[in-house]
């Protein structure tokens, strides 16, 4: 497929705080998006919390100093806003979202074992969750997986390691952090 | 495999492509934008109403509450009439809409697109604006990733439907807000997505995002079989608004 990207010829040259937005919040919506599918389990909830993500960080950017902890900024309210729409949506059990397609039979073992591992972390407390989404699968240092659950750097290992002990209980912990 | 390779894995399964999404938060964020800055008045405005607010709210609980406690009954005819309301007039409601005449006029292939000029960012007035994004190409033709939105006076359906202005091609929707007849289906963003021909905004259903002061923005999917000409017209059906045709451009020199 050929992609067009930004088909709009017409928009005037970006300034301020819309050019702050264009640089800093939109190259992480892919991020935002990732965390919230891997939250929600659901692509179009994931999307909508991303967007509301965005609008917010619109409305607060202006208050943000240190450019560099943006990421872990943007994050955490992509965060609040999967912790919203679950409420919103009263999810109480979560769908694993396989897709319906993926039936090949050479690949059923790792759809399973993934499935699984989908369904362990999403057993987790809501916080230890998001730990391990963001280390695991954003590859976030934990410097930031801590700015993102307000938390101490110490107190988000230690949430890290209980989540990987519930995992892997077989696996020495400095092996699963591999 | 490692832990982080697993998790990896397990979760790229279930993350399909997003392409439209950043278009999607540009036109959002545009959407806030073109409704003005707040200014520092405004806010001051707003913290200063805020408490006489909260204290209404806090009335209204109370007195909610105390007339519950009073008639049980009454809860028992809101749930009656909650249940009954939308059954009986969505299908009428959709249908009234439905059978409005399509006023789309055919062009010559020498005639000028009649273009419905911008505004601001978008096409489109009250009740409905559309906002352009980005298109991906395969063999079908093209999708373009767009947004309609919708004015805080829009309570009930927004039905759109497209063609092209040109080659009469009927333009079909996919995706979330797609209705209607199924004219074929299109792999998508590596998913089997079957073409409608009606584009449905339901208000009473609305998207998650909280657009500015009751304004919400419906992400879209329409695509345009090949060959199209790239003008298209739009209706846009409204309840409680006359039909409103849109004419947009979507390739220059279309």
């Amino acid at each position: 497929m050929q992609h067009v990207l930004d088909a709009n010829p017409l928009s005037p040259p970006l300034v301020g705080r819309e050019k702050d937005f264009e640089d800093l919040i939109l190259p992480l919506a892919d991020s935002g998006y990732r965390l919230a599918c891997a939250m929600l389990h659901d692509p179009q909830a994931a999307q909508d919390a991303v967007q509301e993500a965005s609008l917010t960080a619109w409305r607060k950017l202006s208050g943000i100093r240190d450019r560099a902890r943006v990421r872990p900024w943007f994050l955490g309210i992509v965060v609040n806003e999967c912790r919203n729409s679950r409420r919103l949506k009263w999810v109480a059990d979560v769908s694993l979202g396989l897709p319906a397609e993926l039936t090949i039979v050479s690949a059923e073992d790792r759809i399973l074992r993934g499935a699984d591992l989908r369904r362990a972390i999403s057993q987790l407390a809501h916080q230890d969750r998001v730990v391990v989404v963001l280390y695991f699968y954003l590859d976030l240092p934990l410097e930031e997986v801590a700015v993102v659950v307000r938390s101490s750097v110490g107190a988000a290992r230690a949430r890290l390691y209980r989540a990987v002990k519930r995992l892997r209980p077989d696996l020495e912990i400095q092996e699963a952090l591999q | 495999m490692t832990l982080r390779a697993d998790i990896s894995s397990a979760y790229d399964e279930i993350v399909p492509a997003s392409p439209a999404l950043r278009s999607q938060i540009r036109i959002l964020v545009g959407a806030e934008r073109s409704a003005g800055p707040s200014s520092p008045h405004h806010g001051a405005w707003q913290r200063a109403i805020r408490g006489s607010v909260a204290l209404v709210a806090a009335l209204l609980v109370v007195l909610v509450v105390a007339t519950l406690l009073i008639g049980g009954r009454v809860m028992q005819d809101w749930k009656a009439f909650t249940r009954s309301t939308p059954a009986q007039n969505q299908p009428s409601e959709l249908a009234l809409l439905e059978a409005r005449p399509m006023q789309l006029t055919q062009l010559h292939a020498d005639d000028l697109c009649p273009e419905t000029p911008l505004n601001g960012p978008y096409v489109g007035s009250v009740p409905v604006y559309i906002a352009g994004g980005s298109s991906v190409s395969d063999p079908w033709g093209t999708y373009w990733y767009l947004a309609a939105v919708t004015d805080p006076t829009v309570t009930g359906l927004v039905l759109v439907r497209g063609q092209d202005l040109r080659t009469g091609q009927p333009v079909v929707f996919v995706g979330k807000w797609a209705s209607g007849p199924v004219v074929g289906s299109d792999t998508l963003d590596g998913k089997l997505a079957p073409q409608h021909l009606d584009l449905l905004l339901d208000r009473r259903d609305p998207p998650l995002n909280t657009g500015h002061a009751g304004t919400f923005t419906w992400g879209f999917t329409a695509g345009f079989a090949a060959g199209a000409s790239g003008c298209t017209g739009w209706q846009v059906d409204t309840t409680g608004y006359p039909t409103m045709i849109i004419v947009w451009r979507s390739t220059p020199g279309g």
